[in-house]
């Protein structure tokens, strides 16, 4: 059996001694990603031809120039000024990232966008995906030459679920995995079927002398630090 | 079934990152499933090409192949899911159990639900858990309302993939071909009407679409259980499960520590007995808890529970009252001419915008002459070649030197500025014969150091005349001893005929 559990993630150790994990994301989603963006970059075109077609040789300008823009700056643009994310990645919950974990900057987010001509080819992005399948961090070529990677956007957990309850401070000590452990029972208890979450609760009733959820709710009350209002 | 067993970091994961973690699952044991993969698949794909070859049903034998495509789920979720619980995958045992294992349960999936629109993220249902009929609907149901969407995603993303990966294989195989080739192939490959092709490009064509096939069929069903094993976590939660079991045995340890160290060191503790007992009850919590019963409890209890149910059955259409458009009145004249008249004016402002740029440009240039004037100049070639003559008291310049060195040198000395004249008649001498005879120098070059560098490169007669020069010069600078006039009349007077000759 591996020593480490399988996971998706990507670990950083920042000289700060803090430890990052990155969710990387591989192909799926951001095929998805990439067809919403060439959905909006093929509307937006369709909507520049209709304007340039009553315009005349100006109007061929101007799509000349539009087409000019969408092809080689929107991926850019977005990436560099809006947190990561083009649109079709903000949907999909998407981030472009440099390796280290610092957020994306002009040369890398010009070089993974530039390296794109070379995913592509020979067509249907056959070299992208095959690096993303092969490379331990799912990158594309691009992103192996601009050294950035794509992660999923941290999403903020569920809160707010132990109002109901009145805090009761632990009778033990708990390590930090254990108090969340414990706190992540108490915001997901409502959730479960009740059946469940009773036995979960079970479980280490040797350890609180109580079998019962509402208690277990209290202490993850406790240990967040909500205050009795009464 | 075991939690504590299990191999992959369980936490709830958004949906795709849980399809990206089951992807993990199948690339970590992709030994075994390709080995199982190409065992169930190799012998049906190697039936197709001979179907091919010999008949001409090679299309339908493919369409029946594409159909029976689920009886391979089976065998690849049977390694995941035992290695997600801590069985090493083993290739032999594996491929035995493939018969058992294939058929199970898929009549349902080999019926029109075939078509079914996320059929690896609900497999496990029938695969896994061996539910049918009602149960297996209302499991579907709990399960579908939270992954049936990313299912989709991820049996479109798959179905791409393969179109992709097989287009993307075709046109690098015809980039990499001999252009003598190229035409006649790609003729025979993209014929519109495929009863022109021979049987050869079939069977390639087969078998193109079998390797993008492989490539990403164990992904789609990895991805699939991944979201499956995902939605569970959720709804069971599994990951505090095995954190609490975790906590325990964490417990447990440290509370058998402590009873041994009291048992060395022999402290009579009332509660003694009492420790022990908590241990022995907390073990035994660990080691039998979770039996098969109380497992499929709460599992069915998941499918049944009403706060769960969040569907409602809406069988009559619903007026959806939108704002009120403003009533817009353009007939098309209108608009053209709208639009005509916008792009002249644009026009017209953006042409009035380039000239005064191009203006403004000019200008700039105009003002700014004075930086770039010296580099059109034409280049003083004889000045740049000027070889430069650095001797130990400084460097000799051009410009610094007379132009008729023997003249002003004999016009100092009459002047009484005996020194100086004697200096110019050495520097200028060193000058002349650096730029006449190409005489090399050394950096800082003393006067021995001259005399050498010009006996290498001249003849006698010239470096006789050098050593007279520098003699005189010597004899002044170190020695402060002056030469007498007629000796240095008599240099002034050589000069020009050592180096008028190739001045001209």
């Amino acid at each position: 059996m591996s020593d480490r559990l399988l996971d998706t993630t990507y670990d950083i150790a920042t000289p700060e001694g803090v430890e990052l994990r990155l969710p990387v994301a591989g192909f799926a989603p951001r095929c998805l990603a990439w067809m919403i963006d060439a959905i909006i970059k093929y509307t937006c075109l369709l909507v520049a031809s209709i304007v340039a077609n009553v315009m005349g040789e100006f109007g061929t300008g101007l799509m000349l120039l539009a087409a000019f823009f969408l092809l080689w700056l929107y991926n850019v643009l977005f990436e560099v000024m809006f947190n990561g994310a083009t649109p079709g990645k903000k949907v999909l919950g998407l981030r472009v990232m440099n390796v280290d974990g610092t957020p994306v900057g002009w040369s890398g987010s010009i070089i993974r966008n530039l390296i794109r001509f070379i995913d592509v080819l020979p067509g249907a992005y056959l070299f992208g995906m095959l690096s993303i399948m092969l490379s331990k961090r799912m990158q594309r070529l691009g992103d192996l030459a601009g050294d950035t990677l794509v992660i999923y956007q941290p999403k903020q957990p569920a809160r707010g679920r132990l109002n109901t309850v009145s805090p009761t401070p632990l009778t033990l000590p708990m390590s930090p995995d254990e108090q969340k452990a414990v706190v992540s029972f108490g915001e997901r208890a409502a959730l479960l079927n009740q059946d469940r979450a009773n036995e979960l609760a079970r479980i280490i009733a040797p350890l609180t002398n109580d079998a019962s959820t509402d208690t277990l709710r209290s202490h993850a009350a406790w240990i967040v630090g909500r205050k009795d209002e009464e | 079934m075991n939690l504590e067993n299990v191999t992959v970091e369980l936490r709830p994961r958004g949906e795709w990152e849980a399809a990206e973690l089951g992807g993990r699952m199948v690339r970590r044991d992709a030994g075994t499933i390709y080995r199982v993969w190409f065992a169930m698949t190799l012998p049906a794909v190697a039936l197709m090409a001979l179907v091919t070859w010999f008949t001409n049903w090679g299309g339908l034998a493919l369409l029946l192949y594409w159909w029976l495509e689920p009886i391979t789920d089976g065998p690849i979720l049977r390694i995941i899911s035992r290695r997600l619980f801590g069985e090493e995958p083993d290739t032999r045992s594996n491929l035995k159990a493939v018969f058992s294992i294939a058929w199970r349960n898929k009549i349902y999936w080999l019926s029109p639900h075939r078509l079914h629109f996320a059929r690896s993220t609900m497999m496990p249902v029938t695969q896994l858990e061996g539910l049918t009929g009602a149960r297996r609907r209302a499991r579907a149901k709990t399960l579908g309302a939270r992954i049936f969407s990313h299912g989709v995603g991820v049996t479109a993303v798959y179905q791409h993939l393969v179109l992709a990966l097989y287009v993307g294989m075709i046109l690098l195989i015809f980039m990499l071909m001999p252009e003598s080739v190229q035409q006649s192939w790609g003729q025979d490959w993209f014929s519109m009407f495929w009863d022109t092709r021979t049987k050869m490009t079939e069977i390639s064509d087969l078998v193109i679409f079998y390797l993008a096939q492989s490539a990403l069929h164990p992904w789609f069903v990895g991805a699939g259980f991944g979201l499956y094993i995902n939605c569970r976590t959720q709804l069971e939660a599994w990951d505090i499960e095995v954190a609490f079991r975790r906590m325990l045995q964490r417990r447990a340890a440290l509370k058998a520590a402590a009873s041994l160290l009291i048992v060395i060191f022999l402290v009579p503790l009332p509660s003694f007995g009492q420790e022990t007992e908590v241990a022995d009850e907390m073990t035994h919590q660990i080691q039998g808890y979770w039996t098969d019963e109380e497992l499929k409890a709460p599992l069915e209890s998941v499918g049944k529970l009403e706060e769960l149910d969040i569907f409602e059955e809406v069988d009559d259409w619903q007026r959806i009252e939108k704002p009120a458009k403003r009533e817009r009145d353009f007939s098309g004249n209108a608009m053209e001419d709208f639009f005509e008249g916008l792009a002249q004016i644009v026009s017209v402002i953006v042409e009035f915008a380039l000239w005064i740029t191009v203006a403004l440009l000019l200008l700039v240039i105009f003002l700014s002459r004075e930086r770039w004037m010296p580099y059109l100049k034409p280049l003083d070639l004889k000045k740049k070649n000027a070889p430069r003559v650095i001797l130990a008291g400084g460097e000799v310049r051009a410009e610094e030197l007379p132009d008729d060195i023997p003249q002003s040198a004999m016009s100092l000395w009459k002047e009484g500025r005996r020194r100086e004249a004697l200096a110019l008649l050495y520097r200028g001498t060193v000058y002349a014969a650096v730029t006449h005879y190409n005489v090399r120098l050394p950096k800082s070059a003393t006067e021995n150091m001259c005399v050498a560098a010009v006996a290498r490169s001249t003849d006698r007669e010239q470096t006789a005349f050098f050593r007279r020069v520098v003699s005189a010069w010597i004899r002044c600078a170190y020695a402060s001893e002056l030469v007498d006039e007629e000796t240095v009349a008599g240099l002034c007077r050589d000069w020009p005929s050592h180096f008028k000759a190739v001045q001209q």
